[in-house]
C-alpha cells in the first residue's frame, strides 16, 4: 500500500500548522503536539482528506519520557488507498476519546484502558476489555512483568488427589497469578449492561454456538436483541506483552496460534513486517511458495467456516463435507512444515524447508478435485431455500460501517468495500498471479456467504499458478536468502557448514539486532487486515509490538447489527463475520 | 467362568466390570473449544478420525456429558466457568487436559495464562502437543477408557473433601469451592 | 366368562409386546441414526463396540442410567420429574392405534394386531401429539435455565401451529375414508385398490411437514437449536432423565407418527403376498422405515428454520393450503358420490 503521497501531507500540513511530518521509508506519520487538537485533526482527516477508514488505534508506553503515552491511529483513505498515521503523546488520562468520529475507535480505546491505564475523555464507559474488573494491574505497561505477580497459592490437584510423587511429577512454581472467582465475573458482566428487556442471556463463553470463548450479553424482549454487549479476554494469552520478551524470530510460532485458523497467513503478515524493517530481501521460490501456501491455508480456514456456519444454522453435513477437504489440505501443509495446524513453516528470509518431494502433484490434483466439491457445496446451500431465508437480508452491514469500525477482509468486501491488501498492496507474489477480488450488493449474511465461496475458488486459481511457477523453476533455486545477517540459514546448511553454523547459533542464542525505525505492515488474512506495527529501538526484540487484529474490529460492528434481530440472526450474523478468538484477545 | 466368556469384552461376571464397560464405551465429551485444540478435537470428530466409531458424541449440556476435554490454552479469566462446567457434570466424570496450554501453561508463562488445568479441575489424562493430533487425543481417549478399566469407578468427590481439609478458606475461595 | 378372560390376557400380551418392541426399537434407533448420518457423512458410526456397534445402545443405556442423579439448584422438582413421564407416555400411547398387520385367526379367535381398536383412532394422535408438548413445556419451565425456558416456549409455539394444519391434512383423508378407524382406512384404501397418497399427494406433504416440526427433526428443530440454545429444553437434565427425552421425541414419536403416515397414505400393510403369512407384517414395517428413513435423510442434510419462519410459515402457507385441499376433497366426494 503507498503511503499517504507528498500532496496529501502537504495540504494537511497547510491547514495545521502545529503538526511535523515523520516519513520513513514504510512509515508516514504526523506528529501532534497538542493532545486538545487531535479530535479536529481527525475530524479534518476524515471529512476533507478523505481518510475515512479506520484501520487501528494502539498505545505505546515510554516510562521515561515527559508525557508517558504516545497514541497511535492508523487510517486509510479508502479511494486512492492512501494509507496514514497520526501521532499524538499524552498523559494518562487527557486524550480526547475518538469515539464519536470513528466508532470503530470505542473497542480500541477500551483495550488501551485495559492494558495501559489510560483514559479517555468523553468515553463513558471505559471498561476492562480482557481482564475482568478489579483486575489491578496494567500488563502492557514497561514496569509491569511478563509473568504476573504471583499472589495466590495453587497446587496441582493431581497431584494432591494421587499423592505426591519423587522425584514430582510435576515441576511447577505453587504461587501463581490471581485467578479471579465467579464474584468477580458477575461483577464484570454487571458493568457491562444495564438490564433493559425481558430478561438478560448469557451467549457464552463456553457455548457451542460461539466459535470459541466469546461471551456475549443479549438483553431480549421476547427472542428480540435490544441490547447487546460482547465480553473478550477469554484468550487473553498476553501476545503482544510476548514479543516484546522474545527475540524477533522466536515470535513467529506464535503467530500460529493467534488465529489459528489461518497459520500460514499470519506467519506471512509477520515475516513481512520484519522483512521491511531489516530490508531483507527474499527470493523468488519463496515467494512463490509462500503465496501457495497461504491460498491453501485461505481456502483451509473458509472452509471451516463454511462447516461451522452452516452447523449453526442447522446443516449438520456441510461440516463434515467441509472437514473431509480440510484434512487433505492439512496433509499438504504437514508433509511440507511437519506440522498439520500451528505449522510455522515461514522463516524470516524464506521458508524453512524446501519443497517436499511431491508436493506439487498434490497440490495440483488436490485443486483439480476441490472445483467439483466446491460445487457440492454450492448445491447444498447456496439455492436452499432455508438457507436463503436464514441468510437473505439478515445483518446488514452497509458500507458506512465498513469504514467506520474497520472492517476489513470478506466482512468488507461482502459490504462492497473492494479492500483487499493482496491487490492494492502486493506481497509475496500477489503482483505476478493472476486473480479478481469478489464484492458483495447490500453486504447481508448471503453476500458474505457468497464472496467466501468466490474466495476460495480464486484461491484455487492462484495456488494452480504458483504450481505453474514453481514446477518450471530449477530444483535448486535458493528458498531461504541465508546471506543477510538476520536470517537464520536453514537446517541442511548448518549442519554441513562451519560458518552458517556459527551464524545460525549466534542468532539463535544471541539474536540479531534490528535497525532502528517503525513500520506498519499488513497483510491479506481470511478474516482480513492483519497488521503488525513494530517499534524497534535497535535490539533484538521489538520495543512494541502491536497485532491489528482483524477479528476484533470486524467483531466491534456485531451489538449495532444485531439490534432488533433475534437470536437465530445473531447466530446467522456471527458465522458470517466468522472471528477466531484467538485473535480478538490475543 | 469370567474368563473364558470374557474374550469379546463384553460378558462379564461383575456388576462393577459392567458398569465399567458401559461407562468406558459410552464417554460423551462436552462441546467446548478453548483455543487452537478445539479444532483438533473437531478433527477428531470429524469424517477421517470419527470418535463416533468408539461410541463417542459430542454433547453441548455438560449435564449430559461424561468427559471434559480442556482443549486449548485455560487463561485466568476463564477459570471459574471452566470449573463451573466441571461441578455441573454428574459423575462419574473424567477431564483430559489436551495439549500443552491446558497441562502446564504451555508457551505462554504469562500473567494471564493459568499454568495447567489441574490447579482447578483433577486430570485424568494429559496429552502432549501443541496442538496434538487427533491421533493423538484418540490415544488419550483410549487411554482414558484403560484407565476406567482399570480403576473400575472413580470417585473424586471423596478425595476431593479430604484435600479441602487442609486448605485455607481463602485458597478455597479461590479455586471456586 | 372365559371370553373376557381370553380377551384380557390377548391384550396383557400385546402390550407386552408393543411396549417392548417400541421401546427397544427406540434405543436401536439411536444406533441406526449414529449409522445413517455416519455413512451420509463420509465417516463409518459406531462400529467398535461389539459387532457393527451393535451393542452401542446398551452400553448407552447402561451408562446413562448409573449416572449420578443431580437435581440442578432452583429446580420446581415435580414438574422436573413430571416432565419426563410427560414426554415418554404419549409417545408410547401413540403405538395404541398402530395397526401392525392384517387381523388372523388363533384358535378360532379373530385378533387385530392391535392394542386399542378406537373408531376415533386419527383423533386419539392428534391427541397423544399435543399432549407431548407439555413435557417439553414443563421441562423447559421446571429447569430454572433461560436456554431451557426458551426452547419450551418456542416449541409451545411450535406445537400449536402444527398441530392445526395435521389435523386438516389428516382430515382428508377421513373424508375419503368415511372413518377414523385405522382398519377401516387400510382396508378402505385395499377396497379402492389405490392408496390415498395418489389422491392425497398434497395432504401427504402437509402431514410430512407436521411429522418433522412434531417430533422436532431438523428443519424444524428450534426449541434445541444446538448454536442458540446448547440443547434447548432439556439443557438442565442428565443421566437417563436426558435420555428419555430424544428417545421419546426423536424416536418413538417419529416412529409413530410415520406408522400413521403409512396408514393413512400407504395402505398400511397393503401389498401383494410375497412373504407368506406375514408379508402383512413385514409391508407395514417396511413401508413405515421407509418414511423414517426419509425423515433422517432431511434430518442430516438440511439447514434449520427461524423460530418465527416456522410459525409463519405454518399460518400463512401451510394451513390455507390445507384448508383449501380440505374443501376440494369435500366437493369430489360429494359429486363423485
Amino acid at each position: 500500500m503507498p503511503w499517504a503521497s507528498s500532496q496529501t501531507l502537504d495540504r494537511i500540513k497547510h491547514a495545521f500548522r502545529k503538526i511535523t511530518i515523520d516519513t520513513q521509508p514504510n512509515f508516514v506519520c504526523l506528529n501532534v503536539e497538542d493532545t486538545q487538537e487531535i479530535t479536529n485533526i481527525l475530524k479534518h482527516l476524515k471529512d476533507i482528506e478523505d481518510f475515512r477508514y479506520f484501520i487501528d488505534f494502539h498505545v505505546i508506553d515510554f516510562p521515561k519520557e515527559k508525557d508517558r503515552f504516545l497514541g497511535q491511529y492508523i487510517l486509510v483513505n479508502p479511494y486512492t488507498f492512501e494509507r496514514l498515521a497520526v501521532k499524538v503523546w499524552f498523559k494518562s488520562n487527557k486524550l480526547p476519546t475518538a469515539k464519536e468520529i470513528f466508532p470503530g475507535a470505542k473497542w480500541a480505546e477500551r483495550e488501551a484502558y485495559d492494558m495501559f491505564g489510560v483514559e479517555f475523555e468523553g468515553h463513558e464507559d471505559v471498561k476492562r476489555m480482557f481482564m475482568w474488573e478489579d483486575y489491578k494491574y496494567f500488563p502492557l505497561r514497561k514496569d509491569f512483568p511478563l509473568g504476573g505477580i504471583p499472589e495466590q497459592k495453587l497446587p496441582s490437584l493431581t497431584e494432591v488427589l494421587e499423592g505426591n510423587t519423587f522425584p514430582p511429577s510435576h515441576d511447577y512454581d505453587i504461587m501463581h497469578t490471581y485467578v479471579p472467582n465467579m464474584k468477580d465475573i458477575e461483577k464484570t458482566e454487571k458493568s457491562r449492561i444495564t438490564k433493559k428487556g425481558q430478561l438478560v442471556l448469557n451467549w457464552g463463553p463456553l457455548h457451542p454456538g460461539t466459535h470459541g470463548t466469546m461471551w456475549f450479553l443479549f438483553d431480549l424482549e421476547g427472542e428480540h436483541i435490544i441490547q447487546t454487549d460482547v465480553i473478550l479476554g477469554q484468550l487473553h494469552r498476553g501476545m503482544e506483552k510476548i514479543a516484546e520478551n522474545l527475540h524477533y524470530f522466536q515470535f513467529l510460532p506464535y503467530t500460529d496460534r493467534m488465529d489459528y485458523l489461518s497459520a500460514v497467513c499470519n506467519e506471512l503478515s509477520y515475516v513481512q513486517a520484519v522483512e521491511k524493517l531489516a530490508n531483507i530481501e527474499v527470493p523468488l521460490k519463496a515467494r512463490y511458495i509462500r503465496t501457495m501456501f497461504a491460498e491453501l491455508q485461505r481456502i483451509n480456514s473458509h472452509l471451516l467456516w463454511l462447516g461451522t456456519g452452516a452447523l449453526d444454522l442447522g446443516a449438520l453435513t456441510v461440516f463434515l463435507y467441509a472437514f473431509r477437504e480440510r484434512e487433505k489440505i492439512m496433509d499438504i501443509i504437514e508433509g511440507n512444515a511437519g506440522f498439520r495446524l500451528t505449522s510455522a513453516f515461514l522463516r524470516i528470509g524464506g521458508v524453512h524447508y524446501d519443497l517436499a518431494k511431491g508436493t506439487l502433484e498434490v497440490a495440483k490434483y488436490f485443486v483439480k478435485d476441490f472445483y467439483s466439491k466446491l460445487k457440492e457445496y454450492h448445491g447444498l446451500l447456496t439455492r436452499n431455500r432455508i438457507w436463503l431465508k436464514r441468510t437473505k437480508d439478515v445483518g446488514v452491514i452497509t458500507q458506512e460501517d465498513v469504514y467506520q469500525y474497520g472492517l476489513t477482509g470478506p466482512v468488507a468486501r461482502g459490504s462492497g468495500v473492494a479492500y483487499d491488501i493482496r491487490k492494492i498492496d502486493p506481497y509475496a507474489a500477489y503482483d505476478l498471479v493472476d486473480f479478481d477480488i469478489p464484492v458483495g450488493d447490500i453486504g447481508d449474511v448471503y453476500d458474505r456467504y457468497l464472496v467466501r465461496m468466490e474466495e476460495m475458488y480464486q484461491s484455487a486459481r492462484i495456488v494452480e499458478q504458483c504450481i505453474e511457477a514453481l514446477e518450471k523453476m530449477p530444483e535448486n533455486e535458493p528458498y531461504v536468502n541465508k546471506k543477510h545477517p538476520a536470517v537464520i540459514p536453514p537446517k541442511e546448511y548448518v549442519f554441513n557448514d562451519l560458518e552458517d553454523m556459527v551464524k545460525s547459533f549466534r542468532i539463535v542464542v544471541h539474536g540479531e539486532n534490528i535497525p532502528k525505525g517503525e513500520v506498519y505492515s499488513s497483510g491479506e488474512n481470511p478474516r482480513g487486515e492483519l497488521g503488525f506495527y513494530i517499534y524497534s529501538i535497535g535490539k533484538s526484540s521489538p520495543y512494541r509490538l502491536r497485532i491489528r487484529s482483524c477479528s476484533f474490529y470486524n467483531l466491534s460492528v456485531f451489538p449495532k447489527v444485531i439490534y432488533k434481530h433475534t437470536i437465530s440472526d445473531a447466530v446467522a450474523l456471527l458465522g458470517s463475520i466468522d472471528p477466531v478468538v484467538g485473535e480478538t484477545d490475543r | 467362568m469370567a474368563s473364558s466368556i470374557n474374550g469379546n469384552g463384553f460378558i462379564t461376571t461383575t456388576v462393577d466390570e459392567l458398569l465399567s464397560w458401559g461407562r468406558r464405551n459410552a464417554l460423551w465429551p462436552v462441546t467446548i473449544g478453548l483455543a487452537c485444540c478445539a479444532i483438533e478435537m473437531m478433527h477428531a470428530a470429524a469424517s477421517r478420525f470419527d470418535i463416533d466409531r468408539l461410541g463417542m458424541i459430542f454433547r453441548a449440556s455438560p449435564r449430559q456429558a461424561d468427559v471434559l476435554i480442556v482443549a486449548g490454552t485455560v487463561v485466568n479469566k476463564v477459570a471459574p466457568m471452566l470449573k463451573l462446567i466441571w461441578d455441573q457434570m454428574p459423575e462419574p466424570k473424567w477431564c483430559i487436559s489436551m495439549g500443552g496450554c491446558a497441562s502446564a501453561g504451555g508457551p505462554f508463562p504469562t500473567y494471564s495464562t493459568l499454568q495447567g488445568v489441574d490447579r482447578i479441575i483433577p486430570v485424568d489424562v494429559y496429552i502432549p502437543g501443541c496442538p496434538p493430533t487427533p491421533q493423538g487425543l484418540i490415544y488419550g481417549l483410549l487411554e482414558l477408557q484403560r484407565k476406567i478399566r482399570e480403576k473400575k469407578v472413580t470417585r473424586y468427590e471423596k478425595a476431593f473433601e479430604e484435600f479441602k481439609k487442609d486448605l485455607s478458606p481463602e485458597l478455597l475461595s479461590g479455586i471456586g469451592v | 366368562m372365559n371370553d373376557i378372560i381370553f380377551t384380557a390376557v390377548v391384550i396383557a400380551i400385546k402390550i407386552l409386546i408393543v411396549l417392548a418392541v417400541t421401546l427397544g426399537l427406540g434405543a436401536y434407533l439411536t444406533w441406526y441414526e449414529r449409522k445413517f448420518a455416519g455413512h451420509l457423512q463420509a465417516r463409518r458410526g459406531p462400529t467398535v463396540v461389539g459387532p457393527f456397534g451393535l451393542l452401542q445402545p446398551l452400553a448407552d443405556g447402561l451408562k446413562l442410567m448409573t449416572k449420578a442423579p443431580i437435581l440442578p439448584r432452583g429446580v420446581d422438582t415435580k414438574l422436573y420429574y413430571m416432565a419426563i413421564m410427560m414426554a415418554l407416555v404419549p409417545a408410547i400411547m401413540l403405538f395404541a392405534v398402530v395397526p401392525f398387520g392384517p387381523s388372523f385367526k388363533i384358535m378360532g379367535h379373530e385378533i387385530k394386531p392391535i392394542v386399542a381398536n378406537l373408531n376415533i383412532a386419527i383423533l386419539y394422535v392428534f391427541a397423544m401429539g399435543s399432549m407431548a408438548a407439555y413435557g417439553t413445556l414443563f421441562a423447559g419451565w421446571a429447569s430454572n435455565s433461560k436456554y431451557a425456558f426458551i426452547g419450551s416456549l418456542r416449541k409451545a409455539a411450535l406445537i400449536v401451529s402444527y398441530e392445526v394444519v395435521l389435523g386438516f391434512a389428516a382430515l382428508s383423508v377421513i373424508l375419503l375414508a368415511g372413518s377414523m378407524n385405522v382398519f377401516d382406512i387400510v382396508n378402505a384404501q385395499i377396497k379402492s385398490g389405490v392408496w390415498y397418497i395418489v389422491y392425497q399427494p398434497i395432504s401427504f406433504i402437509l402431514f410430512l411437514f407436521c411429522l418433522l416440526a412434531e417430533s422436532g427433526r431438523v428443519p424444524f428443530d428450534i426449541q434445541e437449536a444446538e448454536a442458540e440454545l446448547v440443547t434447548g429444553y432439556n439443557v438442565e437434565y442428565g443421566g437417563m432423565k436426558f435420555g428419555i427425552f430424544p428417545l421419546a421425541e426423536w424416536y418413538l414419536n417419529v416412529l409413530a407418527l410415520c406408522a400413521i403416515a403409512s396408514v393413512l397414505y400407504f395402505g398400511g400393510w397393503a401389498g401383494p403376498h410375497i412373504f407368506g403369512p406375514f408379508s402383512g407384517f413385514i409391508w407395514f414395517l417396511a413401508k413405515t422405515f421407509g418414511l423414517l428413513f426419509f425423515v433422517l435423510w432431511v434430518h442430516w442434510t438440511l439447514p434449520r428454520y427461524q423460530a418465527k419462519d416456522v410459525v409463519e410459515f405454518a399460518w400463512k402457507y401451510l394451513l390455507p393450503i390445507s384448508i383449501i385441499n380440505l374443501v376440494g376433497t369435500a366437493f369430489f366426494i360429494y359429486f363423485k358420490g
